[in-house]
């Protein structure tokens, strides 16, 4: 099998453009026919991938015209979404290997800090930290179980969203580390696009690099998010590995629980201090065995009701005991706290104090506060005592404080694992992400309360910490709460002999009345961030005042918009009702206004330069256009959750940071980071249509010529692009603006040398073909003959767009299974199978491992090849749900039978979509359909049409895995005709499409499917499908032939019926033929015939 | 001489019948007794099978019947025939017979013997009379040796001194009459390679018995004859057959008749035979698993039919079989005996079964 990347990656010194122009029959232009062909393909395909990613009706024109002898110049315009100007040259004239689609590389540092909600916990954690889980080395990982914040371009309101893919790769270019108000900064790739709002109030990318300090970034103002957890069960946060030691139970635990729980274990037989005992035998969730005295069972637990904690741990048995309690001890007094707990007010401030001021060791857990403080004591006592623990406490009056110790049970072990150990590690816990609004502001409140009054100044809400991942996470809560907090640093001189770091968290002006205790106190609160560009009032006014908000009043007031508010809506209101370019009389003006309107109005206006008085009368401006234009998008922005902040300054980095990391999310693509929006790499058009550029740059010297747009708002621009061949990069011959009257798109011309012929592997073919695939498609071809033909649109719907997943266990071969446990970063097979699979669980992994006879703690890199193969077995024998279709897109019976119908006329049509099949652990559909007769013409070989991802494949039919498959079918009870294994014959018409989100080719130019068991076997089985009902039609139609035939028959038989019965009975036989032929022509007899025939005898 | 007038008598009124609805302006037909499963019952108390009263009308006015209409009359017309020139035809005499074009068209009456075969076993039924009361013969096949002397057609017949070829079995049975009959018992096997061999080591004459085979499935005749001898000389009777699904089903033939055949399984059917071998025991008991041939799908579809014949579904000991056979996967023929030597069967293997009386019923 031929493969372009492996050939290359031999021929190092070369670059892939000079690959291609040595093995350009790999890509599929052998020869000038060819060429056309696929230039067309590729051209094609990329305008399809490009519409129905961005979710809209493609419409593609294709032209071809000759120019001269073998040569003919190529047209393809479609409707997508187009290409941002800088990366029209490198997506056309970069050649590339491998996938359809590249990522450019925009990437961050890998010390960012990001939220992201994973396996739907929220977790606020470096970016380098999630991705390094998922990718080893460089690559990119696929992933479905990761959400993180991202704006909708529409309302620039955020909300979660699935991130398809994460990216890390090595950085090759310089780091841009960007700092901004409010104590953000990031570092990112020198082109990696942050945003900031346009003058027309727009969102925009806007390259790292090209930032300089006093511009403005985006960055979100809230992150909203309702949350929705009401409880916890506490022993989802305590480890089995802890429990070890400590003398915790779980009681009241009714006796039916117990024993259905005893009842699934194996009674094993030991030596135990010289005598044999029986043990009950346990598989644990690691896959380890837990055996527990029978005596302990049946004198102990069922009796007084109770397991050790460690057991329920072990067995993964939390939530069938979440309406028990955990006891534990202390110093023999019976302490016993629910599993379950509510997420209450007082539990949230608890949880905010004790993040502010407590600390906890193994037995107990302190609080100091102020001696002024002694509500806050209360509060504690009160809480503790209502879990049933013990206080005490410590008057301290010569520090002026009071020491709260709270002991007993496990709170002190849980508040370690919630809010980590140690000053430095303090930490939210996990579960307050999930909380609703207001108890997170409990929480954020208490801490902030804790955190003592010194830090409380006008305007300012302070909290500090010398943990900056606390600093880090209080800042997202208040951004979840919708409150912008600034976080910095400062080195403060505390009681040890260097200075601290000490992280402080604040919050400004109004966004402090969000704080249900707290309220600003100056006067004039105001945020420091910005909510509209400042440059926007400039070409307004000299005021360039940064506390501006984005409310009506206060932007027209910035825009010296009348003195009044009254007068400020009077004026507006004749801007807005004016027409622009019409001339009004100064009373036409004020009748556009219901009310009276001063003719001072009008003068203002004319004074601040929104209308212009001329000698026809008066004329709205440009200024006054664009007012009301900002005016409605201000709508937009008063909505939205995003805010500007300043950048204050910007350094490059050239050393450390090896590897540079990404998040993909698509459809937004943007994200956050360190606070702050990013855009996310862009999915972008590959290798197939820049290697048509360069075969028609080798063929013909000519440049090919690119237009696209991406907006009505922006201008269309047209390039003329040449591949340098040396160094694989577009070399730009001409660079223009130009009129264009597709909103958005792009369009490519192309001279080549090909030549243009009818037949089955035309291009005119091809077309044809696609158009039946897709019929969700509008096409409109024009052909060098300047015949037009127009497929329009038959499907209402657009495919669903296909998504990548893990592999499936079945099917997965050994080498790539080797290759996988090899990479994995899983510690157990368990873990392994669960992650790099998709469809297994822990019960599922458990099984295999279970029919494979290995352990599930097993090592994945210790696992050797005849283990590989036990596990291939094991995968073999165990049940698997099929993998999700989701994440491929088949066409759908229906669709596809209708795709055919519109072109193909026949009589009879029928087809067939197979349900979700797996090779080498790669999910894939089959569907099948078949049109028969009409004007299908009959005495030939059937026409087979191959698609696979919904692209026609034209060239080599004999090699691919469907015409074997279609081969290896008996057509004859199909009726078709049929000689051995060939070819069927007959007027039929037979699709068959396969779709996955791999296609296995036998070559890189993608024209058979290769041959595997799996995919012939579908193939089959969905032709076979579509055969029954081929058949059935067919034999009804043949029966009524013979019926006809048959008419005669009676008649041919009657002589004979009639010797026989006048041999037997002496009987005349002319008189019994004679009578026979009267019955003939009885209505029943006749009626008979035409009737459908019952094969068997009449059963009585 | 009666018998044969009765036959015609019966094929003459079918006739008239038919003349009769043509007459009368109906469609002509015939009413034939349907043979299929559904319609077999399974007589507990005689252990035979019978055949139901279901039967289908066969009209002539009907193109899905009419075919096999003109095949039942055209059967039923050389039937008269031969029992008016009192000659006997074979199958495939009557299959020449009936075939022929019919004149201007390109329609056969016959295309296979299979057609004119199934006519005949029609034709018994709608006549109620067996193939040889209508002087229609099945060839011969099969060989019988033994101490036993019989007369047909007035001619003495030792069994016992008849070379190396024994005695072939006619298709008729029914005029031979029984002289003296010494054997103690008989044993009935399905390959003819098998009687060679025992009829080569003179079992017959050392253990005092009958030794009858069939190539195949047993004809007809030689079921009628080891009923008669079982009936008439209360001779035990052993069948010794392959240990797979057909052999099991010869078997099941010879005890409760045939499926198409139900109609005749009172003159056929013998329900005291004994299944000899070879068992599944036998596998074991004679280390014949190195000899297993791998059952073919057809083989297990075979065997899952058989297994749910009401004859063999209340039998423990058989199920016990059919479940072995179903987990070896595998068949043995008889001839695997003979690795253990070529008289090993003869010397060892069927005096020990007959002694150790190790068989199913």
């Amino acid at each position: 099998m031929a493969d372009a990347h492996e050939f290359a990656k031999r021929q190092r010194d070369i670059s892939i453009a000079e690959f291609f122009e040595k093995n350009r029959h790999l890509l599929g232009f052998d020869n000038k026919r060819k060429a056309l062909l696929t230039t067309i393909k590729e051209a094609v395909d990329n305008s399809l991938d490009a519409c129905e990613d961005a979710r809209v009706f493609p419409e593609v024109k294709v032209e071809i015209n000759e120019i001269s002898e073998f040569r003919y110049s190529v047209v393809v315009e479609d409707n997508g979404p187009g290409i941002l100007k800088t990366q029209i040259p490198k997506v056309f004239a970069k050649l590339l290997y491998g996938s359809k689609f590249f990522k450019l590389s925009q990437s961050l540092a890998g010390d960012e800090s990001i939220i992201a909600r994973i396996d739907g916990k929220t977790r606020i954690l470096p970016i380098g930290e999630l991705i390094d889980k998922h990718v080893s080395g460089e690559g990119e990982a696929r992933v479905e179980n990761i959400e993180v914040p991202s704006f909708d371009w529409k309302n620039y309101q955020y909300s979660f969203m699935k991130a398809s893919s994460l990216i890390k790769h090595k950085r090759q270019h310089d780091l841009y580390k960007i700092n901004t108000a409010y104590g953000r900064s990031i570092k990112v790739t020198g082109c990696h696009s942050l945003f900031t709002l346009n003058k027309d109030l727009e969102v925009r990318e806007v390259e790292a690099k090209d930032l300089k300090k006093g511009d403005f970034i985006v960055a979100p103002k809230s992150l909203p998010y309702a949350g929705s957890l009401a409880e916890i069960n506490v022993l989802d946060y305590i480890s089995a590995s802890d429990v070890k030691g400590n003398w915790w139970y779980v009681y009241n635990i009714p006796a039916a629980l117990i024993r259905s729980i005893i009842g699934k274990a194996e009674v094993v037989e030991k030596v135990v201090t010289k005598r044999k005992r029986r043990f009950y035998r346990f598989m644990d969730v690691e896959g380890q065995s837990l055996d527990i005295l029978e005596d302990s069972v049946t004198m102990s637990y069922l009796k007084k009701g109770f397991l050790p904690l460690q057991v329920i741990l072990r067995l993964g048995l939390n939530k069938e005991v979440e309406n028990c309690v955990v006891r534990t001890y202390f110093h023999g007094k019976i302490c016993e706290v629910p599993v379950r707990w509510q997420l209450d007010r007082s539990f949230m401030r608890f949880l905010g104090l004790f993040v502010a001021e407590g600390h906890s060791d193994s037995r107990q857990v302190g609080f100091t506060f102020g001696d002024h403080e002694p509500h806050l004591v209360a509060e504690i006592r009160n809480f503790a005592e209502r879990l049933g623990l013990n206080t005490t406490l410590e008057r301290r009056p010569e520090r002026k404080s009071l020491r709260l110790k709270v002991f007993g049970g496990m709170l002190s072990y849980l508040l370690g694992r919630w809010c980590g150990r140690g000053a430095a590690h303090k930490a939210v816990p996990d579960f307050i992400f999930e909380a609703k609004s207001d108890l997170r502001q409990h929480f954020i409140d208490a801490a902030y309360q804790g955190d003592g009054p010194n830090t409380k100044r006008n305007n300012q809400l302070m909290h500090s910490t010398v943990s900056e991942k606390l600093a880090q996470q209080l800042n997202y809560l208040w951004l979840m709460n919708g409150a912008v907090a600034s976080t910095t640093s400062i080195l403060k001189k505390g009681l040890g002999k260097h200075p601290s770091k000490v992280f402080v968290t604040t919050v400004y002006g109004s966004d402090i009345s969000l704080s249900k205790l707290f309220k600003p106190t100056a006067k004039h609160c105001f945020n420091s961030y910005k909510s509209l560009p400042p440059e926007l009032f400039s070409d307004f006014s000299k005021i360039k005042d940064g506390s501006v908000n984005p409310r009506l009043f206060d932007f027209l007031r910035a825009m010296q918009l009348g003195v009044s508010e009254e007068q400020r809506l009077f004026q507006l209101e004749i801007l807005t009702n004016a027409e622009f370019g019409r001339s009004y009389s100064k009373e036409e003006l004020m009748d556009l206004f219901l009310e009276d309107i001063t003719s001072h109005s009008v003068h203002n206006l004319v004074k601040k330069g929104y209308l212009s008085a001329t000698s026809s009368g008066y004329l709205l401006t440009d200024k006054a256009q664009k007012l009301l234009s900002i005016i409605d998008r201000l709508d937009v922005l008063n909505q939205s959750d995003i805010c500007l902040l300043e950048v204050t300054g910007t350094e490059c980095i050239k050393e450390g940071c090896e590897y540079v990391y990404d998040i993909s999310v698509p459809g937004r693509e943007n994200f956050v980071a360190a606070g702050l929006s990013c855009h996310n790499s862009r999915g972008q058009q590959g290798l197939g249509i820049s290697a048509a550029i360069l075969y028609a740059q080798l063929t013909t010297g000519k440049a090919a010529k690119i237009t696209s747009r991406i907006s009505a708002r922006d201008p269309a621009y047209y390039y003329e692009l040449h591949i340098d061949v040396k160094s694989n990069m577009p070399k730009i011959i001409k660079e223009d603006v130009v009129n264009w009257k597709q909103e958005h798109g792009t369009r490519i011309e192309l001279t080549l040398e090909a030549e243009y012929l009818k037949g089955p592997q035309s291009v005119d073919e091809y077309i044809r073909q696609t158009a039946i695939i897709n019929p969700h498609v509008t096409l409109t071809y024009t052909n060098p003959k300047a015949e037009q033909f127009v497929y329009t649109r038959a499907a209402d719907n657009l495919p669903p767009l296909p998504q990548e997943i893990k592999p499936h266990p079945y099917g997965i071969e050994l080498g790539l299974l080797m290759r996988m446990l090899e990479s994995t970063s899983s510690r157990t097979l368990q873990s392994f199978l669960m992650t790099e699979f998709s469809r297994v669980g822990s019960g599922t992994a458990k099984e295999i491992c279970g029919n494979a006879a290995l352990l599930p703690g097993t090592k994945p890199r210790e696992i050797s090849r005849e283990s590989a193969e036990k596990l291939i077995q094991g995968i073999k024998s165990t049940k698997i749900i099929a993998p999700p279709a989701d994440c491929i897109s088949p066409i759908g019976s229906v669709l596809l039978e209708r795709g055919l119908k519109k072109e193909v006329e026949a009589e009879f049509y029928c087809s067939t979509s197979r349900p979700p099949s797996v090779y080498r652990g790669n999910p894939f559909v089959v569907e099948a359909s078949i049109a028969y007769g009409g004007k299908i013409p009959a005495d030939r070989a059937v026409t087979i049409m191959r698609f696979a991802n919904r692209v026609p494949l034209l060239y080599q039919q004999g090699a691919c895995a469907i015409t074997e498959a279609l081969t290896d079918i008996s057509w004859r009870p199909y009726g078709l005709q049929q000689s051995g294994s060939s070819i069927p014959l007959g007027p039929a018409v037979i699709v068959v499409h396969m779709a996955s989100v791999w296609v296995p080719f036998t070559s890189e130019a993608k024209e058979a499917l290769a041959h595997y068991p799996e995919i012939l076997r579908e193939v089959k089985l969905a032709l076979q499908e579509c055969g029954r009902k081929l058949g059935i039609y067919v034999n009804r139609k043949v029966r009524v032939h013979q019926q006809l035939e048959r008419a005669n028959l009676f008649e041919r038989y009657i002589p004979e019926v009639a010797d026989s019965l006048s041999y037997i009975t002496g009987s005349s036989k002319e008189k019994i033929a004679a009578k026979l032929r009267q019955m003939l022509n009885r209505e029943e007899i006749r009626s008979q015939l035409e009737m459908e025939v019952p094969e068997d005898e009449t059963k009585e | 001489m009666k018998q044969k007038n009765s036959a015609t008598a019966v094929i003459e009124e079918i006739g008239k019948k038919l003349v009769e609805d043509v007459e009368k302006g109906r469609n002509p037909n015939l009413d034939v007794p349907v043979r299929n499963l559904a319609n077999i019952t399974f007589d507990a108390k005689t252990r035979i099978l019978k055949l139901g009263n279901k039967t289908a009308k066969r009209f002539f006015f009907n193109v899905g019947h009419t075919k096999k209409f003109v095949q039942t009359l055209e059967v039923a017309k050389i039937a008269k025939n031969l029992l008016e020139v009192q000659k006997h035809a074979s199958l495939r005499d009557v299959f020449y017979m009936a075939k022929r074009t019919i004149p201007n068209t390109k329609i056969n009456i016959v295309d296979e013997q299979a057609e004119t075969d199934k006519a005949i076993e029609d034709l018994e039924l709608i006549t109620d009379s067996s193939r040889e009361l209508l002087h229609i013969n099945a060839n011969k096949m099969g060989s019988v040796a033994g101490r036993v002397v019989i007369e047909d057609q007035g001619d003495l017949i030792d069994w016992s001194k008849l070379g190396s070829g024994g005695w072939s079995i006619p298709s008729n049975v029914e005029n031979i009459k029984f002289r003296k009959v010494t054997a103690n018992y008989i044993i009935y096997m399905e390959k003819a390679a098998v009687w060679e061999r025992l009829h080569e080591d003179k079992f017959w004459d050392k253990n005092n018995c009958i030794i009858m085979s069939s190539q195949g499935q047993s004809t007809r005749g030689i079921r009628r004859l080891l009923q008669r001898l079982s009936s008439e000389h209360k001779l035990p009777i052993y069948v010794l057959t392959d240990l797979d699904p057909y052999g099991l089903y010869i078997y099941s033939v010879i005890k409760f008749g045939s499926i198409s055949l139900a109609h005749m399984a009172s003159e056929l059917a013998i329900p005291s035979v004994r299944f000899l071998g070879i068992t599944t025991d036998d596998v074991n008991n004679y280390d014949l698993k190195k000899h297993f041939i791998k059952l073919k799908d057809i083989d297990l579809a075979r065997l899952k039919q058989i297994k749910e014949y009401k004859w063999f579904k209340n039998s423990g000991p058989w199920q016990r079989q059919f479940r072995m056979m179903k987990d070896f996967n595998s068949k043995v023929e008889i001839q695997a005996l003979s690795s253990k030597g070529i008289t090993f069967i003869s010397d060892k293997y069927l005096p020990e079964k007959i002694r150790k009386k190790d068989f199913l019923e």
